[in-house]
């Protein structure tokens, strides 16, 4: 699984997709998106919908963040 | 800023920080309709017109924003509950557009005792209120971030401008015997430099690096906040007891301003969204806060040019606070229609993205009309009694095109929010 990169786009647009996404996750799917920095408006929303997290470092600056059901 | 305390649960409801919002649009058409007599013919500080129409920007512009932004962050991103939106409403926001209008007024009408002291007690009222839900709610609260730190030394700095403002008003009426002057610039400095710098700098700490992808503001920009407030006590307490030493404590104050337009250039220039318009307007908010602030140093020692006062509240209000206000409210206000329709769970497709609320381009046109407002404006300073129909008719325009795109929001977010109703119904 890849990580779709999603630093080109102009907050909060990231945030939209990856709520969008969190809503149809599967269970046992993990989801990941490349992103510019730790998303911390993002997370409280998450965790309201049920979903795990966790990051990585992408290596070049920016944050790869991985989604799956809690 | 502090991730534990981000919490989307104890956010108000949606109308309570939309009526600040809408009244300041209101009150923005309110300027425009009082810079239409031309009873300024002159540059003069102190003219009743100029009086009225600076505290209709301050308080009913710039104001109205700031608290509703400021409700909003403080329950968000500080934990700061709002349990009783409705007792908020009764207690800050009435008595505060009520005070408005009557000092508003009570200027117009040859300084009138009645309706400035009436206007003084209503809004120490809802400012009393305002700090205490502030003050209360985030000495409680676990967050220790710089915005919820700034945020408390802006609401400290506006208790003390309310102070002054309600001694300056007794002092006029011939209730108190205080010396006028030193109250005056006292209450000028604390309500420029302590509420609305110190509030641009917490709130800048977090909508910055968010919206324009920057790294944070450092450590050391909430030490300047400390020290703008301690400044601004040397500076009431030398214009009390020392005028002649005032030049120290004032000069001192430029340089936390210029500290803070040299750090937020540092992080722009960083900034992965340098094509966003919230990008370009801060640009303009650094250069007016610098501006502003020069010009108003300038004042003390040089008054052979009686326009020097009014270009420099021009561009600290008008420049730097009404361009960081609108800038934020284009990011914000958008934002939170689709949190809070977000939250209500709607069917897929029913709910537009940020931008289907709020598109770039009407945040571009705004920073334009913005611009000529400004252009207008700073020639107003310069002849009021030529340019003043320019400035109503820009003032007017900002004001019109503020209001078309609060109503199509308004309207956008009332459609979604029937919508999902009426699927949840089914």
């Amino acid at each position: 699984m890849s990580p779709v990169d999603l630093r080109h786009l102009a907050p909060p647009g990231p945030m939209e997709i990856i709520l969008d996404a969190a809503e149809q996750l599967q269970d046992q799917q993990t989801l990941a998106w490349i992103l510019p920095h730790h998303p911390t408006p993002l997370l409280p929303l998450l965790t309201a919908q049920g979903i795990d997290y966790r990051f990585e470092l992408s290596g070049d600056g920016g944050v790869i963040l991985f989604i799956s059901k809690a | 800023m502090s991730q534990a305390w981000l919490s989307y649960d104890d956010a108000p409801p949606f109308w309570l920080p939309a009526s600040f919002f809408g009244a300041a649009m209101l009150w923005l058409l309110t300027l425009g309709c009082l810079l239409l007599p031309a009873d300024m013919l002159a540059a003069n500080r102190y003219h009743p017109q100029l009086l009225a129409l600076t505290h209709a920007l301050g308080l009913g512009v710039l104001g109205n924003i700031m608290s509703g932004a400021l409700l909003q962050m403080l329950a968000v991103a500080s934990g700061v509950a709002t349990r009783h939106a409705g007792r908020l409403l009764l207690g800050i926001f009435l008595p505060w557009q009520a005070g408005t209008a009557l000092l508003v007024g009570g200027f117009l009408h040859g300084f009138s005792p009645l309706a400035l002291q009436a206007a003084a007690v209503l809004l120490c009222a809802a400012i009393i209120r305002l700090a205490w839900h502030g003050l209360y709610g985030l000495a409680r609260s676990p967050a220790r971030d710089a915005s919820s730190r700034g945020m408390a030394l802006a609401l400290v700095a506006l208790l003390v401008t309310a102070l002054l403002g309600l001694c300056l008003v007794l002092t006029l009426s011939g209730q108190l015997p205080l010396p006028l002057m030193p109250l005056l610039h006292s209450h000028v400095l604390w309500a420029a430099l302590g509420w609305l710098f110190l509030l641009v700098l917490a709130v800048s700490q977090t909508v910055i690096p968010m919206f324009l992808i920057t790294p944070p503001y450092p450590a050391w920009t909430l030490i300047t906040g400390r020290a703008v407030l301690v400044l601004l006590l040397a500076c009431s307490l030398a214009l009390l007891f020392w005028p002649e030493q005032l030049w120290l404590p004032a000069s001192l104050l430029l340089i936390p301003v210029l500290a803070y337009a040299v750090q937020s250039w540092r992080l722009l220039r960083q900034s992965r969204r340098p094509a966003d318009p919230l990008w370009w307007q801060w640009q303009g908010v650094i250069a007016c806060l610098l501006l502003g602030g020069m010009s108003a140093w300038l004042c003390s020692s040089w008054t052979a040019w009686p326009s020097l006062p009014l270009l420099a509240g021009l561009w600290w209000l008008g420049g730097a606070g009404l361009g960081a206000t609108l800038a934020m409210l284009g990011k914000i206000l958008p934002f939170l229609a689709w949190l809070h329709l977000k939250r209500l769970n709607p069917p897929r497709g029913l709910l537009p993205s940020t931008h289907g609320f709020l598109p770039e381009s009407a945040q571009l046109r705004m920073r334009h009309l913005h611009l000529l407002w400004l252009l207008a404006g700073t020639l107003w300073c310069w002849q009021p009694g030529r340019f003043h129909l320019l400035f109503a008719l820009a003032t007017l325009e900002l004001a019109a095109y503020a209001l078309v795109l609060g109503g199509k929001l308004a309207r956008r977010y009332r459609a979604v929010q029937r919508a999902v109703s009426a699927s949840t119904a089914r």
